[in-house]
């Protein structure tokens, strides 16, 4: 008998291969040092997929994983994460999204589903309640992300059920593929979507009706009310309501943060052209939210008139904005929404596709391309009827498109010719939108990510432009100026360290990092330590809860170092030490994460030559097997 | 006797663009003066919402606005940084995210 709530208690084990369900019962060891979500998805990847395997082989391993206050009353409860080798990096991969799909696997009476083997031909996976059965997905397969929900939902005849689909770039492997999650939200770094593809599973669509019981409903009621009464009370909160993560745009372009043109810059001059405010005055329609969120950073927008009159999206994000904005150099809003709806369709991550996109226009800048490498197309900055045209080129990896579905690393290593100065990777994943030189933290924060260049593992929203008093209310006036200056050094591994150690629990937790983790940075470790105390029943100090997030990304980075990762790979593209920023406010500056780096590894009791978390670290964390394995 | 004045300008994004209706705005104030001025003059113009995103609760400037003066982030007190001819301020909400 599983002894907490909060949980439902038991996961599903699918074989592809064999066409095999089966209920299995969730591990109270498991949940206990490792909650769920993030962290039940790299223990079970950590024992089942070593580094023999292939990500887009039978054996990789396909997670989704809830975690316990998931589907509760707390806010900004509707998080998902998925958990597979990475096609594109080939170390640990992750992706996480908001939407509905994670607290209706949980009133469906499942904390997770994990898929392993190849199913002989297109499958989806359905689940009502306590029934799991696969499906025939031949009529599916070849659709776009919208399409299949919508068959999925005729062929229900439910309007609610919820689903997480491929496009057609999982479809052809395309190694960045992303997850498209109800409703338009998405899944999309790491290539999971291709393992997805891989497996030929097209979908899965998910309806429950049970209850989610809580331990301590009252304590959790009281807690929830607490917490969005400091939500509301934050005076960011309306402007981070009012635009979502657009809303940073123009402010970013003012730190010199927004990569411009593939990294050459991070300002760029038409930025007030694909901004919040022009993306409001253009195209809103109306605010959207996850499941139980009161940011509602979500929007539903559509284009009025013009070329792409009537294309409605939401989910239109800072990233996406300049992925598809300022590093192609394009201010053509419109073009630029058009874009991203129909990378939402193919299932392709915006983050990836702008950049392999960039990357290969300024090769065309640099002559390393020319139209018998790309099959006739001019690769022009800004072009947009050129990238409208790549975009299902690369989803059905026809002609050129085939080269850039394989990510910048792999398109850099096929086109040689000195192309490697130019790919804006760590570790083979495509970097997002913040430039290093603008905020030292991030920087470092591109560099230890676990599955290559991310913002989201450490997330230091704290020093950005600096929120001085967040700063002092969560780490003390001790750490303060520097702690929250973009430019600073001082501090930054500690902020980082902490707030990776902190990303792992929430994205264990089936929390939001944009709902008040992080972004407001109302919620730290004591809050959510008494939600799961109060969810679960599980006794939680912030003491246990930070050992708990140690752990988790201990571990992912032993997945990483057993797969061949060293501190020889814990580098920055070239291009952020060696050419000073031209713009913004970061105007003169390069950065040197070398003294960062080396108070990160003191600080994570790594060692500093390889890299790796030592044997008695991995002790102090529970994790002997794993040291025992690692340094054999 | 008249009072010199200085022309300055004010670019407004996100919330604060909202509550003023506009995206940019010349301001004319006397020689000498500083940014807190130049704030207290923008939330005498558009009223107390705008005010309360500029100002905190005791009347200082509110940590979470964060002012570009002439293209460069300052955390300088608004008080004693003076404003001259041509000066362009850029406001926002500390907002963060991405």
């Amino acid at each position: 008998m599983f002894p907490y709530l909060g949980y439902a208690g038991k996961w599903l084990w699918v074989d592809l291969t064999e066409g095999k369900v089966e209920s299995r019962d969730y591990d109270p060891l498991l949940a206990e040092s490792y909650l769920g979500g993030n962290g039940f998805g790299t223990r079970l990847l950590w024992e089942n997929v070593g580094p023999d395997v292939d990500a887009l082989s039978p054996e990789n391993w396909l997670i989704f994983s809830t975690g316990p206050l998931c589907g509760t009353v707390m806010p900004n409860p509707g998080r998902m994460e998925v958990v597979a080798k990475s096609p594109l990096t080939g170390i640990y991969g992750d992706a996480n999204s908001g939407g509905f799909l994670g607290p209706e696997l949980k009133f469906a009476g499942w904390d997770a589903v994990v898929l392993t083997g190849q199913s002989p031909a297109p499958v989806y996976l359905a689940i009502e309640d306590g029934q799991a059965t696969l499906r025939d997905a031949t009529e599916l397969w070849g659709l776009t992300a919208s399409g299949t929900e919508q068959e999925i939902r005729r062929l229900w005849g439910d309007a609610l059920v919820k689903t997480a689909v491929i496009g057609p770039a999982g479809e052809n492997l395309v190694r960045y593929a992303g997850i498209q999650i109800t409703a338009q939200r998405s899944a999309a770094r790491c290539g999971l979507g291709a393992v997805m593809g891989s497996k030929r599973l097209k979908a899965l669509a998910v309806r429950g009706h049970g209850p989610i019981r809580i331990a301590d409903p009252k304590r959790l009621s009281h807690l929830s009310l607490e917490l969005q009464r400091r939500l509301l009370a934050n005076p960011i909160f309306p402007a981070v309501s009012a635009h979502g993560t657009p809303g940073i745009v123009s402010l970013m372009n003012a730190m010199g943060r927004f990569p411009t043109q593939n990294f050459k810059a991070g300002g760029y001059e038409n930025a007030d052209r694909i901004n919040a405010d022009a993306l409001y005055s253009r195209a809103f329609v109306r605010n959207v939210a996850c499941f139980g969120c009161p940011v509602a950073c979500d929007k539903v927008y559509q284009i009025p008139d013009g070329p792409f009159a009537n294309t409605s999206l939401r989910s239109v994000e800072y990233e996406t904005l300049n992925a598809l904005g300022a590093c192609i150099l394009n201010d053509d809003l419109d073009a630029l929404l058009a874009a991203n709806r129909l990378c939402d369709e193919l299932g392709l991550d915006t983050i990836s596709t702008g950049r392999c996109i960039s990357f290969a226009m300024e090769l065309w800048d640099e002559e390393i391309l020319n139209l018998d490498d790309t099959g006739g197309l001019p690769l022009r900055w800004g072009d947009m009827s050129v990238v409208l045209r790549l975009l299902p080129m690369i989803a059905r990896r026809e002609g050129f498109g085939n080269l850039l579905a394989e990510g910048v690393r792999r398109m850099s290593e096929t086109i040689g010719r000195g192309a490697e100065q130019f790919a804006m990777h760590v570790k083979g994943m495509e970097i997002p939108g913040q430039d290093g030189r603008a905020q030292r933290s991030m920087g470092l924060a591109h560099v230890t990510s676990t599955r290559g260049a991310d913002h989201l593992k450490a997330f230091p929203t704290i020093d950005e432009t600096g929120y001085p008093d967040e700063g002092r209310r969560r780490y003390g006036a001790d750490y303060l100026p520097e702690l929250v200056q973009p430019l600073a050094t001082k501090h930054k591994a500690f902020l980082v360290k902490d707030g990776e150690d902190f990303g792992a629990v929430i994205d264990s937790t089936g929390m939001c990092k944009s709902g008040g983790t992080f972004v407001l940075a109302e919620i730290y470790w004591p809050d959510i330590g008494a939600a799961i105390e109060a969810t679960t029943g599980m006794s939680m100090s912030v003491k246990l809860l930070k050992e708990i997030g140690e752990r988790i990304y201990n571990l992912q980075r032993c997945y990483d170092a057993i797969h061949g990762i060293t501190r020889a790979d814990d580098r920055l593209p070239r291009r952020f030490s060696a050419e000073p920023s031209p713009t913004g406010n970061a105007r003169g500056q390069t950065i040197d994460i070398e003294p960062m780096l080396q108070e990160y590894y003191r600080l994570r009791g790594w060692d500093a030559t390889k890299g790796w978390p030592t044997p008695e670290k991995l002790q102090t964390l529970g994790l002997g097997d794993v040291a025992a394995c690692l340094w054999r | 006797m008249p009072v010199a004045l200085v022309r300055i300008h004010i670019k407004y994004h996100n919330m604060l663009r909202r509550l003023t209706g506009v995206d940019m705005q010349a301001l004319d104030l006397p020689a000498g003066c500083t940014v807190q001025t130049a704030l207290e003059a923008i939330s005498r113009q558009y009223g107390h919402h705008l005010h309360e995103m500029l100002f905190s609760p005791n009347g200082t400037v509110a940590t979470h606005l964060v002012i570009f003066h002439n293209g460069q982030l300052t955390r300088d007190d608004p008080d004693g940084l003076l404003l001259s001819e041509g000066d362009e301020l850029m406001l926002f909400p500390s907002i963060s995210g991405g």
